[in-house]
């Protein structure tokens, strides 16, 4: 946790051995959004963040199992660009 | 600190909702779309959508509210969870101040005051950039309606002055909105005009929002003072709800009209007798709503930044306090931002 | 006067702000209402799963850890290390009550104010009778008809009681 700024948004990569994706993938699923094969993203409270991150320790290899959280203060800290299309449109408000 | 995260999910296509692994999803021929649990506060249903008890028991844990929206964008109902902030004493006192003429006296005008205020203050930006045609209604807004209100008046008398704030207020629609959206008077069940489309529906969503957010309060929803108790299970969140139509629901409209982002001939399915929305047109006005509710403004109270979705919960926090503290319960103002 | 059973998070808050300690005492509980709050909780569930011991509850009092010497509780931040003082004074007196004697241990996660993360404390005789007169007037407190009015301070800007307080 960092002293300085409350990071409200996250994009997480993982790369887990393939008898424990299926746990990762369950986890990241309660709190961010499916974004691409194994990448979520989502707006997070700094507090779920911490949940998500303790729930992840336990689940994963630490000397086999790799994931990236990088993390903004915000949604709008940063730019995005889409090539293709996104058939889930995860973050719209509707479904 | 703020967080602006929408937390409410709209269901507009046809499916099922189910528990799934410890989380949420909807279901239906499109693939399967997760909803985080940990990160949703409240699901709207707008279309035909199938829940078994596994789900609402689920949710329920959470405390995730679901609304349900018939076909004419009305409410039909709520999903309220098992609720987890209960206080007998709160509960007690909020009878007693329904019983106590002098309480709800109070409440009731202090609620239809704010919306006067509230009015007086969105159609003040109309004034101020030229339009002198609605000076007298603002004047009567500002001047006199307080001095009604501080008479000593019974309850039926108010509603009839809260019934003219609102008369008055849509008499002069014509001379602020594009020509295109004219308005003869206010009809409900349907709504038979383009703007009393925007209306209804945009109330009934205010509606489910104040819903929500007087779920994370004390108060029991049942026990109100302008409505009637048994107007509704929720009728509390009709009298909190009140002073938020203007600052959300017609500052909405105003500005999806006048900027032509909603327009008649491409956003609405005409009927003989009625007026709806149709899906894009309810998509758009949903994201506008959304966007105003959730924008950030810095409360004079608080002294600190919040969105008016919060501020709707805080005056559910000045009810408790009228209540437990004999604190007046002065509802938010667009005009102090208090 | 009522009978009002005292948890070790009403003696704590009693000391700390009188006004949250008559909010919670009367179930206007908003815990769940800040971040902060949230955050504390959640370290002090990881904190207690890493030590594997889970919580104890005895009566209507809710202990961290007990190891043969110790009654161990676990805080976010030092604070406000006296409040935790009487909290863990209380739970030190209930547990004698059952015939069991330890002394006390606060385990700091994050230490601001203080230069180090273990603090003792012993039940000695004056302690307890300072005790048993603090629980009399709390649930004396506790009983009267509106709480206190808020007074404002920094200690405030972290509280869930905020923006109730503030409004």
């Amino acid at each position: 946790m960092s002293k300085n700024y409350n990071y409200n948004y996250v994009f997480l990569f993982y790369d887990v051995s393939e008898k424990r994706v299926q746990k990762v993938f369950k986890i990241c699923k309660k709190y961010l959004i499916h974004h691409q094969k194994s990448v979520f993203r989502g707006s997070i409270s700094p507090s779920n963040l911490i949940k998500l991150r303790n729930e992840l320790k336990r689940t994963i290899l630490s000397s086999e199992d790799f994931i990236s959280i990088i993390k903004l203060i915000n949604k709008n800290s940063f730019d995005e660009e889409t090539l293709g299309t996104d058939n889930k449109k995860s973050e719209s408000l509707f479904i | 600190m703020v967080f602006v995260i929408s937390k409410t999910k709209y269901i507009t296509s046809m499916g099922e909702l189910k528990r799934k692994d410890n989380s949420i999803v909807f279901r239906n021929e499109k693939g399967n779309t997760y909803i985080p649990i940990e990160g949703i506060r409240e699901i709207v249903c707008l279309n035909e959508i199938k829940i078994n008890t596994k789900f609402l028991d689920y949710i329920s844990r959470f405390g995730v509210v679901l609304h349900f929206f018939n076909y004419y964008g009305q409410y039909s109902g709520t999903f309220y969870p098992k609720e987890n902030l209960i206080s007998g004493k709160i509960k007690v006192k909020q009878v007693q101040a329904y019983l106590d003429e002098n309480k709800r006296l109070n409440i009731c005008k202090s609620i239809v005051n704010g919306i006067a205020i509230n009015i007086h203050e969105t159609l003040y930006h109309y004034y101020k950039h030229g339009n002198k045609d609605i000076k007298d209604i603002l004047d009567w807004l500002r001047k006199e309606v307080p001095i009604l209100l501080e008479k000593e008046i019974n309850i039926k008398r108010i509603l009839f002055i809260e019934g003219l704030v609102w008369q008055r207020f849509y008499s002069i629609f014509n001379k602020i909105l594009k020509e295109e959206f004219v308005f003869n008077k206010r009809v409900k069940r349907p709504p038979d005009n383009p703007l009393n489309a925007l209306i209804s529906f945009g109330n009934s969503v205010i509606y489910s929002k104040t819903i929500t957010q007087i779920y994370g309060t004390h108060l029991d929803q049942s026990i109100s003072y302008l409505h009637e108790p048994s107007e509704g299970r929720f009728s509390l969140s009709l009298d909190i709800s009140e002073v938020f139509k203007p600052v959300i629901v017609f500052k909405t409209i105003f500005d999806c009209v006048n900027n032509r982002k909603i327009q008649v001939d491409k956003h609405f399915n005409k009927k003989l007798n009625y007026c709806l929305l149709n899906d894009e047109g309810r998509n758009i006005f949903i994201t506008e709503l959304e966007k105003r509710l959730n924008s950030v403004f810095v409360h004079k109270g608080l002294n600190r930044k919040t969105t008016y979705l919060n501020a709707i919960k805080l005056d559910g926090y000045k009810l408790i306090k009228y209540l437990v503290e004999d604190k007046k319960f002065v509802p938010f103002s667009l005009k102090e931002m208090y | 006067m009522i009978s009002i059973k005292i948890t070790g998070t009403i003696i704590n808050y009693y000391i700390h702000c009188k006004r949250q300690c008559w909010l919670f005492g009367n179930r206007i509980n908003l815990e769940d209402n800040s971040e902060d709050v949230r955050i504390g909780k959640i370290l002090h569930e990881i904190k207690s799963q890493e030590s594997k011991s889970s919580e104890i509850s005895i009566d209507n009092i809710k202990i961290d850890k007990i190891t043969g010497e110790y009654l161990v509780e676990l805080k976010k931040s030092d604070a406000d290390l006296n409040s935790t003082k009487w909290q863990v004074l209380l739970y030190l007196k209930k547990l004698k009550e059952k015939g069991i004697i330890r002394k006390g241990k606060i385990e700091v996660i994050e230490k601001k104010k203080q230069d180090k993360k273990i603090h003792y404390v012993e039940l000695t005789q004056e302690y307890e009778e300072e005790l048993d007169k603090l629980l009399l007037d709390i649930e004396k407190f506790l009983s009267s008809e509106k709480p206190p009015i808020a007074e404002r301070s920094s200690k405030c800007k972290k509280c869930a009681y905020y923006e109730y307080c503030n409004i």
